[in-house]
């Protein structure tokens, strides 16, 4: 019987003791991450591999990226964004040894979910995206005169926010089609920093 | 005391954390803003590929019997029309010169001839590639400058002629390069304008050559210069092989149609320069 009272006394601190850890977990995850939220910037850079039958005449390259954006909410970043990739034409022989350029410039929107510090998140892009020269023509991949066309693009990601709260890492991938150069497929990722006022 | 320097610790690397963090994005900022840039710079090449290749070793057409060991295919490069204003200005520095002045001048493009051999017998082979042309003036041809035949061997072409070896099967890719082809143009100026022998003219080396003496005794200054718009590519093989080539071309001064190869002839600027035919040898003194 004495330990029985004994014992009583303990469970209720073990209830409150689960109570207190629920709470503690409750409020962790309400919390949002320390991260400041409003205009944020990005740069990125990563490989660009196109996909078959695009991928026979032209090579993986790389790109770098610039992105602006602003969050109206911890879940929802609506963005714009400016990036180039540098290809090697592997079009039927001549020219050998071409390089060309892809420039690309559009509007996004990401949809985050985070787990303290670590987010993920699902973007969409849709823009204009340039060629710098007339080298894929030989594969009618462009046109005559052809220089500028739509391309949209899917992809999602990781993010992680760093001690400091204004700054944060990630890792994008995106699935791209453009549109208007014979809607020739790639997958781009990239690593990129970002920084949020 | 452990808890303390713990603290300070952490207080310290907050402060020198936010430094490390900007000078990194700072850094990879002003990269990515450079490599923008440049890329915004770049001087975007256009590519002319006519469709149909050279071939030699196959029947000749003319004489069935006999095998064409050399064939010839001609480019022209699809120049926009000139502009009243760029018409006044040009016929404006032709009167302050004293000598014509060129619609397409010497650095209005750069060009390269990108050019692959295939071999398509089963035997080893040899291939020239010669390129000869003609400025909005003249034709350069060098059978012209042959006299008597049995005697006389005629000049070498404006770029190429080096023996290549190409494997049977085989595939061999070369290229002419920007400079080749720019001192091509000076070479065909020095022969034509120049009164130059064509072989003192293509065999030494006149890339630095500012200006030149006409026939007349006028300067003609590098900015008259004219540059090839013609391009007279040639095949010489002795097995069954197929020349394709294309030309890379960077338009400094937006000549070139957009449409390149595809224009419209009544846009394109159609140049009729006449075959250069040099002047008769002084007759000799007995």
């Amino acid at each position: 019987m004495p330990a029985a009272r004994h014992r009583a006394p303990r469970r209720w601190a073990l209830t409150l003791l689960a109570l207190l850890s629920l709470t503690a977990a409750a409020t962790a995850s309400a919390d949002p991450r320390h991260a400041s939220s409003g205009f944020f910037a990005e740069v990125g850079a990563g490989p660009v591999v196109f996909l078959p039958d695009a991928s026979d005449s032209a090579e993986l390259g790389p790109a770098v990226e610039l992105r602006f954006g602003y969050e109206p909410f911890s879940w929802l970043a609506v963005g714009a964004f400016a990036s180039v990739s540098t290809h090697e034409a592997t079009v039927p022989p001549p020219p050998v040894g071409e390089y060309f350029q892809l420039f690309y410039g559009g509007a996004d929107l990401r949809l985050s979910y985070l787990f303290g510090r670590i987010g993920v998140f699902v973007d969409g892009r849709v823009g204009i995206s340039a060629i710098s020269s007339n080298i894929l023509e030989k594969v009618e991949i462009i046109e005559p005169d052809q220089q500028f066309g739509l391309f949209y693009a899917a992809g999602a990601g990781v993010e992680y926010q760093t001690e400091n709260r204004h700054y944060a890492f990630g890792l994008a991938g995106q699935w791209v089609t453009l549109a208007d150069f014979d809607a020739i497929q790639a997958v781009t990722s990239r690593v990129y920093l970002r920084y949020t006022y | 005391m452990a808890l303390r320097s713990h603290v300070l610790s952490l207080t310290a690397s907050a402060s020198i954390a936010p430094r490390l963090w900007t000078s990194a994005a700072l850094a990879l900022w002003a990269g990515l803003a450079a490599s923008l840039t440049t890329g915004g710079c770049i001087n975007t090449p256009d590519y002319i590929g006519p469709e149909q290749a050279i071939e030699v070793g196959i029947p000749d057409p003319a004489m069935p019997d006999m095998q064409l060991t050399q064939a010839t295919a001609q480019v022209f490069l699809p120049v926009r029309l000139e502009t009243e204003d760029e018409a006044m200005e040009r016929a404006t520095q032709t009167a302050d010169l004293g000598v014509e002045v060129s619609y397409v001048s010497l650095d209005d493009f750069d060009i390269a001839i990108e050019w692959t051999i295939k071999n398509l017998s089963d035997e080893d082979g040899t291939a020239r590639v010669q390129v000869n042309g003609a400025n909005e003036r003249f034709t350069y041809v060098p059978d012209l400058f042959v006299i008597d035949p049995d005697e006389d061997e005629p000049p070498p072409p404006l770029i190429g002629n080096v023996p290549i070896d190409v494997p049977a099967e085989g595939v061999v890719s070369g290229v002419f390069r920007e400079d080749e082809l720019r001192e091509a143009a000076i070479d065909l100026e020095l022969i034509t304008r120049g009164a130059l022998n064509p072989f003192a003219a293509i065999l030494d080396y006149h890339a630095d050559v500012n200006s030149f003496p006409d026939e007349a005794g006028a300067e003609v200054p590098q900015s008259a210069f004219g540059h090839l718009v013609q391009y007279d590519i040639i095949l010489i093989g002795n097995r069954h092989m197929v020349l394709e080539y294309n030309l890379r071309i960077r338009d400094q001064s937006d000549l070139l149609h957009p449409l390149l190869l595809n224009a419209p002839a009544e846009e394109l600027t159609e140049f009729m320069p006449v075959e250069f035919v040099p002047p008769p040898p002084p007759p000799e003194e007995n």
